[in-house]
């Protein structure tokens, strides 16, 4: 190593140390913190703790109330996922064949992402309201008995599902036309010459593989965004009625912050970095395998 | 020359502190922030009679239970507020962390009857025999009605039902009206206290006097049939408590239990669409008890001086005047025994206000439970008896369940 080489490391390393700082201060220590809360029966505020080894983690398989949290996350993300994903590509194939009402739609389909959530609940709560709400009341004008959409616990998952699509929907819409936009356009007449000039043939042939990344990118995103569902339930249900609306995010907000259980805490924060890293993971991975062939 | 000019006048800066040595500045935590117009209300009082305290309030928590952790927290960080709102039943929360200390050093001398507080109120206050705090504000749970619909029933907005039966009787003509009208709706609330009244109401604690738990007992299950029975019989839905209170204020529904703490929400959203009363809570016995909750408000500075400031800033909200102010604000009673006085033509021209203070002979003194899990036993309350609203459970199945999951949580600490 010649001493240009060494005065280029030092520099590359002292680059690094702010950033490198930032990240070991802000998230690798935390992450260490909650790793070794995990551990522990540590209560919010409490002088000490003892050491429990994994009970806290056989906690998230044997208590009832956990593993229903787990459960319906599980539940919601299969709900929500799917429909998102497939809604929105058909969306976005729907918006740019639609040559000049396209970014009307486009917007109309946006607009979601833009409000802030807590706000769009307080006005879904509104709408949903048991006797007077806006739904319930077209759904008795068409002859319907009325539905507590929230506080019935055989809905009240499927409404937040049904919230869910509506608020991912144009995020997701939006990465497929952005994903549309780069397609060839020449592969289009080359398949129509190889006679697959009818539009599911084109779909088929062209559209969907070519979509392939931007499909991956956006599965991976919807999957994490479903996991981590927390503020409509914050919001519209507190967990209820009888916890059947108890996802991971709010269940670990409230072990920690209203129950003061840092430990199990801790465990689902750890169950749930693990998974949220594996999913990037597998993508980053698919991702580089595509890349390469 | 220059030299000593300036370190002249840069010593007149930094003594100028010192002159204000008798200022001190207190930081205030309450919960609810639809409290925030009133509490500020008592300070700037205070503030006015006592110019060497200044008062800042924090941001109001939305519940008791973020204010606790908000405390928790700042704590852990060495700055917690000076004065401190705590929900009743959370307070051996604030005594197991050492958080607050009790107020032997700054009571002492002063004659706490003569000042208006009698033995009765400093209970509230006192955990394990020690006066932590004193009650900040009190409550009961009353029978909210619309008089229309009652008169429409055949029942007399006068005189309403003093027992569970009457009562269930009267909602179940009321939701016979139609027309989208429900007979009653009795709120399961933000924890357990809506259901310790239930209790109440057969006479019982959620702990009774030889240690069991109220739900493993025959008063215990009878009171929570009471639940089933509103929910089969009399018409109540099995909604959320702000869905049905929106019933309530549109005249829907005939009749709500609740806190008196918000009779004046009901005189502020109601205005005079409509007559409506407050009843005192019915008894599932001859004679039913009722809960009472509240907040106490605790000191948490160290600080002497500000002890004492803080203390001084105690004894005013919870002194005649500003407890009369607070009732008339709210519905909450006056815990000084001088308020009475000042609200006797208050109540004369608004009754519903003076339901809650008739019924204190009767109410059982603030209740938290044993150890460390009062929060937790209170979710799983209120989730077994959502599932009786929704017929998921029994009553029964519903004490037992209860029973078996509180048990663990109270033996151990």
């Amino acid at each position: 190593m010649n001493a240009t080489e060494r005065q280029r490391r030092r520099v590359g390393t002292a680059l690094a140390l702010p950033a490198g700082t930032l990240l070991a201060v802000l998230l690798l220590l935390p992450s260490i913190g909650v790793l070794s809360f995990s551990l522990t029966d540590y209560q919010f505020g409490m002088p000490g703790f003892d050491w429990v080894g994994l009970a806290n983690y056989a906690k998230l398989f044997t208590d009832p109330d956990i593993r229903r949290s787990l459960f319906n996350t599980l539940l919601y993300v299969v709900m929500v996922a799917p429909l998102s994903i497939f809604a929105a590509l058909a969306l976005a194939i729907l918006i740019e064949g639609e040559g000049r009402l396209g970014s009307v739609f486009q917007t109309i389909y946006f607009l979601p992402i833009t409000a802030t959530l807590v706000a769009m609940a307080t006005a879904w709560e509104v709408a949903l309201h048991p006797t007077f709400g806006m739904v319930n009341a077209a759904l008795s004008a068409f002859g319907f008995a009325k539905v507590r959409f929230l506080s019935d616990p055989d809905t009240a998952l499927a409404t937040l599902a049904v919230i869910g699509v509506w608020k991912i929907l144009g995020y997701n819409t939006l990465l497929f036309l952005a994903g549309l936009a780069t397609i060839d356009r020449d592969l289009y007449e080359a398949a129509a010459i190889d006679g697959a000039d009818g539009g599911w043939g084109r779909f088929t042939l062209v559209t969907w593989p070519q979509l392939a990344p931007v499909t991956l990118f956006v599965t991976v995103i919807t999957l994490i965004r479903c996991f981590s569902e927390f503020e409509t339930v914050a919001v519209l249900t507190n967990g209820g009625p009888s916890g059947a609306t108890d996802m991971i995010l709010f269940t670990l907000y409230q072990q920690a912050f209203r129950y003061f259980d840092i430990g199990v805490a801790s465990a689902l924060a750890v169950a749930f970095l693990l998974f949220v890293a594996l999913l990037s993971i597998v993508q980053v991975s698919l991702f580089e395998r595509g890349g390469a062939a | 020359m220059k030299r000593l000019l300036a370190s002249l006048a840069l010593t007149g800066i930094l003594a100028m502190p010192a002159v204000a040595a008798d200022q001190v500045d207190l930081t205030v935590l309450h919960a609810w922030p639809q409290h925030a117009k009133w509490e500020k209300e008592i300070a700037k009082r205070f503030m006015a009679d006592h110019p060497n305290v200044h008062i800042t309030f924090q941001a109001p928590s939305v519940d008791y239970g973020e204010g606790l952790v908000s405390v928790i927290r700042q704590n852990m960080a060495g700055d917690p507020p000076d004065v401190f709102m705590v929900g009743s039943h959370l307070l051996p929360n604030l005594v197991t962390r050492g958080i607050v200390q009790p107020l032997d050093d700054v009571m002492q001398g002063k004659d706490m009857e003569k000042l208006g507080y009698t033995e009765n109120v400093l209970k509230l206050g006192q955990v394990n025999g020690k006066q932590y705090g004193l009650p900040w504000t009190d409550s009961t749970t009353v029978m909210f009605y619309n008089k229309d619909l009652v008169k429409k029933a055949g029942g007399d907005p006068d005189n309403m039902p003093t027992t569970w039966d009457g009562t269930i009787a009267l909602a179940k003509k009321i939701n016979a009206l139609g027309s989208d009208t429900h007979g009653i709706y009795y709120t399961l609330g933000d924890d357990d206290w809506m259901v310790q009244n239930l209790l109440a109401t057969n006479g019982i604690y959620p702990v009774t006097k030889d240690g069991k738990i109220a739900f493993s007992t025959d008063k215990g299950k009878k009171a929570i049939e009471v639940f089933q029975r509103l929910i089969q019989d009399a018409g109540q839905q099995p909604i959320a408590d702000k869905a049905a209170r929106q019933e309530m204020y549109a005249g829907k529904l005939g009749i709500y239990f609740n806190s008196a703490a918000v009779v004046r929400s009901f005189d502020r959203e109601i205005g005079d669409r409509f007559p409506w009363g407050a009843a005192q809570m019915p008894s599932l016995g001859e004679k039913g008890n009722v809960a009472s909750g509240g907040m106490g408000v605790v000191v948490l500075s160290k600080d002497p001086a500000k002890r004492k400031a803080a203390f001084d800033y105690i004894l005013y909200g919870t002194g005649a005047k500003s407890q009369a102010y607070i009732a008339k604000q709210t519905g909450y009673i006056p815990i000084n025994t001088g308020s009475a006085e000042l609200l006797k033509d208050f109540y004369q021209k608004n009754p519903n206000y003076k339901t809650s203070p008739n019924q204190l002979d009767r109410a059982l003194g603030w209740f938290s439970w044993p150890g460390s899990n009062g929060v937790k036993i209170s979710q799983i309350i209120m989730d077994d008896m959502t599932s009786v609203a929704n017929g998921e459970m029994t009553a029964d199945e519903a004490s037992a369940k209860m029973t078996d999951q509180i048990k663990p949580l109270i033996e151990t600490k």
